[in-house]
This record gives structure tokens, C-alpha cells and sequence, in this order.
């Protein structure tokens, strides 16, 4: 692919890879910034390649995830640091018009990026990438590099984690 | 299907959740539109640098070889005779530092007078 194309490309996701990368970085604004444009920059430079065996957005989820890892290790250090901004740090955004909505939504994504953050790895990404990306599993499968059974044996472990997660007092 | 059915509590959730993130989503922008970082070298190269330099110092200091034409010393340079030097000729020097042996004794003579002769003329040489 042309760098046009790959420009193309990449804008037409950019809604969906800001969701994946704030996901890889623990809802962290700051570090999903930097691992997207870093992953932005491996595709137009050419360090990461599109094949085409797959859809290009499989594709380019699997090169922010792992740029996500590598960003992570380079700042392992820095994340023990007692600074450190740990998942559900996302800033509560503008809701809707009403307040008790929005008051409403904003305790419900907290609730949920909470309870995700104490979910294993694999399976946070896995109902991520099906519940917010509305992949399959087996697109997903795809993305993390991993058999499509096992794949769905983390899913099926990780919903029934998070609906007990998500249906305790007081935990979250 | 059956399974999408029974998820719809967890997919309500991820909806809401969805509709938070891309409200606040910056928009797309071109890597090369934003400031360039300062991208420093990896660390491995700086260790391989690093490695280089010690290894070439440790080779320069402990390689074993024929001395360079610029280390060598010419010995004959080196000599010097003080201007004084020639006090020290005193006549008979020559048996004062020969160690006699026995059964030398009848050529005795002749060796301290031919001495006494060298040192004479060694003495003549070096006032000239």
C-alpha cells in the first residue's frame, strides 16, 4: 500500500484504534496518545507492513497493541512510581444534556473500566475487542495472535469475571 | 443469536462506554503534523559503543608485539662523559678494579706498566 492509502486507512480507524489503544494503556489519555502516533508512524514509515492476510484493521490493532506492550515495558520503572495514573483515570467526559444522565453514564464507565482493569490480559482484550470493537472472536483471536479456542475460553472466563466483578457492592 | 442476547447488559455497558471515549477522541492528524520527539539511540547500540571503546583500549595496552621504530632507543646517544670525568683516570686505575690470580705473578709487571701506559694515554685523550 501507497502512503496515501495507508493515510487513508488509518484516519477511517482512528476512532476505533483510540478506543483500542486507551484499552492497551489502561485508560491512560497521555499513553494512548503516544502509542498511537508511534503506531501511526511504524505503518507510513514502513517498520510495520500490511500483508493483507487479514482486514487492515485486525492488522493495525495488533500493531498498537504490541507497540502498547513495548511502551509499557520501556516505562515499567516509571509505573511503580506512586505517581503513577492507574487505570480508570479517564477524565469523566461531557455527557448528554441532562445531568443525572451523565452522572449516571460517567459511574457506569468507571464502574466498567474498573472492573476490567482487574480482569487477566487476555481476557480484557478479548471483550474488547468484541463488546467495543464488535469483532468476532475469531477476528479478535486474530488481533492477539492466539488460537480461536482458546480465544473463546478466555471470553466465556472473562464475561463471567466481569458480570461478577460488575454485580458486587461496593468492590469497585 | 442466543449468546448476543444473553450479552446485551455487558454490551450496553461497552456502549456507553464507546460513546464516552469517541466523544472526547481527538481527531485524526498526520504523525509528520506533530512536533518531533528526540529520539535517542536505542540502548543496545550505546552498550555496543561502549564495549567497542573498551575493547580497543584493553587491546591497545595489552598487545604484545615488536616495539615500534619510534620506541626504539638508540643506546650509543644515551652516553655521556661528564666534563670532569677525566679526574677520575687516575694512573693504576686498571688494578684497582682487576681482581689478581694466582700464579700470575711473573707477568705482573708488564701488565701494571702497559696499564700505567693506557691510562696515560687515555688521559692525553680525553684533555684533548
Amino acid at each position: 500500500m501507497h502512503r496515501p492509502d495507508l493515510e487513508a486507512e488509518l484516519e477511517r480507524h482512528h476512532r476505533a484504534a483510540y478506543g483500542w489503544a486507551m484499552s492497551c494503556c489502561g485508560w491512560d489519555r497521555t499513553q494512548a496518545d503516544d502509542v498511537l502516533q508511534t503506531s501511526y508512524l511504524k505503518v507510513l514509515e514502513g517498520r510495520a507492513t500490511f500483508g493483507g492476510r487479514s482486514a487492515f484493521r485486525t492488522w493495525l490493532f495488533g500493531v498498537i497493541r504490541r507497540t502498547a506492550l513495548e511502551y509499557q515495558r520501556r516505562n515499567a520503572i516509571r509505573r511503580l512510581l506512586p505517581l503513577h495514573v492507574g487505570p480508570g483515570s479517564m477524565e469523566p467526559p461531557v455527557s448528554g444534556t441532562d445531568p443525572a444522565t451523565a452522572v449516571e453514564q460517567k459511574e457506569t464507565t468507571r464502574r466498567l473500566t474498573a472492573a476490567l482493569a482487574r480482569l487477566s490480559g487476555r481476557q480484557r482484550e478479548l471483550l474488547h475487542l468484541v463488546f467495543y470493537e464488535d469483532m468476532s472472536i475469531s477476528q479478535a483471536a486474530d488481533v492477539l495472535g492466539i488460537g480461536v479456542g482458546t480465544a473463546r475460553t478466555h471470553y466465556e472466563r472473562g464475561k463471567r469475571r466481569l458480570r461478577e466483578l460488575l454485580g458486587g457492592r461496593g468492590e469497585l | 443469536m442466543t449468546q448476543d442476547m444473553n450479552d446485551n447488559d455487558l454490551r450496553d455497558r461497552f456502549r456507553i462506554l464507546r460513546s464516552d471515549v469517541e466523544r472526547t477522541t481527538p481527531p485524526y492528524r498526520r504523525p509528520a503534523d506533530r512536533p518531533a520527539r528526540v529520539r535517542l539511540a536505542p540502548v543496545w547500540v550505546t552498550v555496543a559503543a561502549l564495549a567497542t571503546l573498551v575493547a580497543g583500549a584493553v587491546w591497545i595496552a595489552t598487545r604484545d608485539g615488536a616495539p615500534s621504530p619510534q620506541t626504539l632507543v638508540a643506546l650509543d646517544a644515551t652516553w655521556w662523559a661528564g666534563p670532569t670525568d677525566f679526574l677520575l683516570a687516575t694512573p693504576g686505575i686498571e688494578l684497582l678494579r682487576s681482581v689478581p690470580t694466582i700464579g700470575a705473578i711473573e707477568g705482573a709487571a708488564d701488565d701494571a706498566s702497559q696499564a700505567i701506559n693506557d691510562t696515560a694515554e687515555r688521559t692525553e685523550r680525553i684533555r684533548s
